[in-house]
């Protein structure tokens, strides 16, 4: 080991020194460019002269795709003179940002995450371009974004400096949501298709599976994430009185619409049943055990070859439409397919609406000043919310597998797309690219559907299906993340430490006594820890917001 | 070396001498003397230089406003830390992960060296030594994967081995059971690293004299008798030596090994005995962006490590009369 581990002093010193050598040399340049305000004057459209500019997404999971090297990119290079140089956050997001903006070397567009610090940061430093004009100039996002969400993305100063991605607006009937339960349909039938309705039919389904399949996973809870699996999400949510997924995020919190206050979720006594449930499917060897440590990768797998019985995987429209076209290649009846969400026994089944929705969408792209054409910029985002952006998004460039529309503007299979082979059809890469998405995505792949009702395609139809229980509006809880450095960001991160260790020993636990006593001591520890506070402060955001919402 | 050179020089006429001496001599290895000069630059740059960041462990850094532009707040990241409620428990596993690092890590190479020293047969010597030296060069991440796949409940190789020796009857979750993370952890450390850390000790034991152990058998030593009074007091300076770097790490306990085998902290079920200095650092730190508390915890267990490198260090010259200086 000597000496071969490097000491994070050294580390962080030496970036922060990085970062101080190189931001002594920046600051000119960055008033400079503030300066140089871009004449809007007559600018040829999008797809007319060559535009190229730099992107970078501030997620660790964010890495380039190779921008040119699929079918959509290569495409929007050929025939629309868009070149993008992709900049990658090696994994580490954060540490990528802050070098960046400290050297002063900020790409030409970010998407990162709306309200986080980095943004309000970077607005509040006049680091980025503000885009009131540019909506007002052009045709699409100012028509499909709905005034009241443009009113929420606008900065303090009255200013508009966000593109929102994946936004939704309230005039869009066909919303889509990634997750649900599914159940393998080869192994259901098998069983007889017991009924399953309620987590009492599923434990007694799960045992009759591994009595019946010892080699399948009876239950499937995907990867962790913050701490938790997406199975006791919606064990949580099965408990009906509008629960939702939404508030288990990195300190979990139970917001009541009624008094409009976040209350401590620790002591809704759904939260102790949904880890008494989860535990003992644990014990008794119902539901996967490897959930805290297994990757994407390996739960990909296990769908692909069928050896899952009932899933509750985060984004399982996605993964499970790869499984399926997989297992019903080979078995038409075979794959996995949706079911209502289960429920508690004794529970009003309509008040179980596990989902919620936003209008405000995933995040936001911005423009920084360092953009040489931020028009332009904005120009592609423009053309590419709309529906002919939108179709390439789903479907491909246009001449590839479709080459004419439908009134919906659907795209109409063409010969290629009817005899293509699914490993081809995969190679193509199609969806990769995704720089922002609009409500019209929904709309398309909604028709698309709708042209061949038996051949539609199984995660489109699962996303459709499962945001029928999205019935909250997240608006409101719209810039309610704590300054990290802040006092009260400080508590948050001890309490999501804290609940997300008592996690798993809640799971693992041998038996209830045992987990009884870490919920006992989880609840008196995040008192201890200020959670009370951080209820408080986030109760107040959330009232500000709810006050801006007003007309 | 300079410094020294110009102060006795200014000292005394007969010191003048004798430095003018080295200086000459110096003067003359010159062609020799400048390839240290890559090494001296290299460590001023990025050792003595970045060490003016420092400073950030007594601000309130903020990337806006640089090093020298953030607010000075004197020792409040440091109380922060001290006053964090994990304090206690990552120090505890700190210090217990250090300590079996140091009790069975450390030695293993050594045991290895020894023991291939003893090997007669040179095409099995250094078959061994390859296979033994290829771990070092996969990172954690791969490491950890073949770990995840091998003691995964849901076939994992090894469950699947025991149940099959009948050993077991039911997959055990080697991976979420707090107890038997630091015998993964250690055994994973010795399997990784023993092959590339005994080619120091195996250098040393090339050097070893030949007519010591001819002398030793000559008195009738066996071979286990020249290992251990020949071949062992002959290396005892550079295990002494390692020694000392090693206590000198002691506080930097394991960083990617520990990150990797518990899903980045995602398998929180071991955080109690696997929250260490660095990842804690890296968790409330560096992935918060409050760089200024991860320098002052980084600086703490600097100080703690550079006291323990002079503590070792005087401890072994008094005994064994062999010391870093």
């Amino acid at each position: 080991m000597r000496g071969r581990r490097k000491h994070f002093t050294v580390i962080s010193v030496m970036t922060a020194l990085s970062l101080a050598l190189s931001a002594c040399g920046g600051d000119s340049s960055a008033t400079k460019s503030s300066g140089d305000n871009q004449t809007s004057g007559e600018t040829a459209l999008f797809g007319e002269q060559p535009l190229e500019f730099s992107f970078y997404s501030n997620y660790d999971f964010a890495s380039p795709i190779g921008y040119g090297n699929d079918v959509s990119t290569k495409w929007l290079k050929e025939n629309k003179k868009l070149n993008l140089v992709e900049i990658g956050s090696n994994g580490n997001a954060s540490q990528k940002f802050g070098t960046m903006v400290a050297s002063n070397d900020l790409p030409d567009v970010i998407m990162l995450d709306r309200g986080s610090t980095d943004y309000t940061t970077m607005q509040k430093n006049g680091m980025l371009v503000p885009l009131d004009d540019y909506y007002k100039k052009y045709p699409v996002l100012q028509k499909l974004i709905d005034p009241e969400t443009f009113n929420m993305l606008k900065a303090e100063d009255g200013h508009i400096y966000v593109i929102p991605n994946w936004f939704d607006s309230a005039q869009n009937q066909y919303k889509n949501v990634n997750t649900g339960w599914t159940v393998n349909q080869e192994i259901y039938a098998d069983l007889g298709k017991p009924e399953l309705k309620t987590f009492d039919d599923l434990y007694s389904y799960l045992k009759q599976v591994k009595e019946k399949f010892p080699n399948v996973v009876p239950l499937e809870p995907g990867i962790a994430m913050n701490g938790v699996n997406m199975l006791y999400k919606l064990i949580y949510a099965g408990n009906g009185g509008n629960r939702t997924i939404w508030n288990i995020g990195d300190v979990p919190t139970f917001p009541n619409t009624e008094t409009h206050t976040l209350e401590s979720i620790f002591n809704d006594p759904a939260y102790l049943d949904a880890f008494k449930y989860m535990s003992q499917l644990t014990r008794e060897g119902l539901v996967s055990p490897d959930m805290f440590t297994q990757k994407q990768e390996q739960v990909q797998e296990k769908l692909n070859s069928g050896r899952i019985a009932v899933t509750a995987i985060s984004n399982i429209t996605g993964l499970g439409n790869t499984a399926n076209d997989i297992l019903r290649a080979k078995d038409p009846n075979a794959g996995y397919d949706f079911i209502p969400f289960l429920y508690k026994s004794g529970i009003d089944p309509t008040t179980v609406n596990p989902h919620t929705y936003g209008t405000l969408g995933w995040n936001v792209v911005v423009i920084t000043k360092k953009a040489k054409q931020p028009e332009q910029i904005f120009q592609f985002y423009d053309w590419w919310a709309s529906e002919e952006g939108q179709r390439i998004n789903a479907f491909g460039p246009p001449g590839l597998l479709y080459d004419k529309v439908d009134e919906n503007g659907a795209p109409i299979d063409n010969e290629k797309a009817k005899t293509i082979k699914p490993e081809e059809k995969a190679n193509l890469k199609i969806g990769l690219f995704n720089p922002l998405g609009s409500p019209l995505y929904y709309k398309i792949t909604h028709f698309k559907n709708a042209q061949d009702p038996d051949h539609q395609n199984w995660g489109m139809a699962a996303s459709e299906y499962f945001a029928k229980f999205a019935k909250l509006n997240t608006d409101q809880f719209n810039n309610m993340k704590l300054d990290p450095k802040s006092d009260a960001g400080i508590k948050e991160q001890q309490i999501k430490q804290i609940w997300q260790e008592a996690n798993a020993k809640m799971i693992f636990a041998k038996n209830d006594e045992e987990l009884e006593a870490v919920y006992k001591k989880l609840q008196a520890d995040v008192m201890k820890a200020g959670y009370e506070d951080i209820l408080a402060e986030k109760t107040k955001l959330w009232q500000s917001n709810l006050a801006q919402m007003k007309p | 070396m300079n410094d020294k050179s110009v102060m006795k020089w200014n000292a005394s006429g007969e010191k003048k001498k004798r430095s003018k001496g080295i200086l000459r001599r110096l003067a003359g290895q010159w062609q020799v003397q400048s390839m240290i000069l890559p090494g001296i630059l290299f460590i001023v740059v990025f050792s003595y230089i970045p060490m003016y960041g420092i400073t950030i462990a007594f601000k309130e850094f903020d990337i806006f406003q640089g090093i020298s532009g953030s607010p000075w707040v004197g020792f409040k990241q440091f109380r922060l830390f001290f006053e964090s409620p994990d304090f206690v428990m990552i120090m505890k596993n700190t210090l217990v992960i250090a300590v079996l690092k140091l009790i069975f890590i450390f030695p293993a190479p050594i045991i290895l060296a020894l023991m291939l020293n003893e090997v007669r047969l040179a095409a099995f010597k250094r078959i061994v030594q390859t296979l033994t030296y290829l771990p070092h060069f996969i990172s954690w991440v791969i490491v950890s994967g073949l770990l995840f796949s091998i003691l995964a409940v849901e076939s994992g190789s090894l469950n699947i081995a025991l149940q099959k020796l009948n050993l077991i009857e039911q997959p055990t979750n080697w991976l979420s059971v707090p107890k038997y993370f630091y015998s993964i952890l250690i055994s994973a450390g010795i399997w990784k690293e023993i092959g590339f850390s005994s080619i120091v000790y195996l250098a040393a034991i090339t050097g070893i004299n030949p007519h010591l152990y001819e002398a030793a058998a000559m008195d009738g030593a066996g071979r286990f008798k020249q290992m251990v009074l020949v071949t062992l007091p002959s290396i005892a300076p550079v295990v002494t030596i390692f020694l000392i770097l090693h206590i000198g790490n002691l506080l930097n306990a394991g960083f990617e090994d520990i990150l990797a085998i518990t899903n980045s902290g995602k398998n929180t079920i071991l955080r109690d005995v696997s929250e260490v200095i660095d990842t804690y650092v890296y968790n409330f730190g560096v992935n918060q962006q409050r760089y200024s508390f991860a320098t002052a915890a980084g600086l703490f267990k600097s100080i703690i490590n550079v006291l323990l490198l002079w503590g070792a260090n005087s401890i072994a010259r008094r005994m064994s009369g062999s010391s870093l200086w």
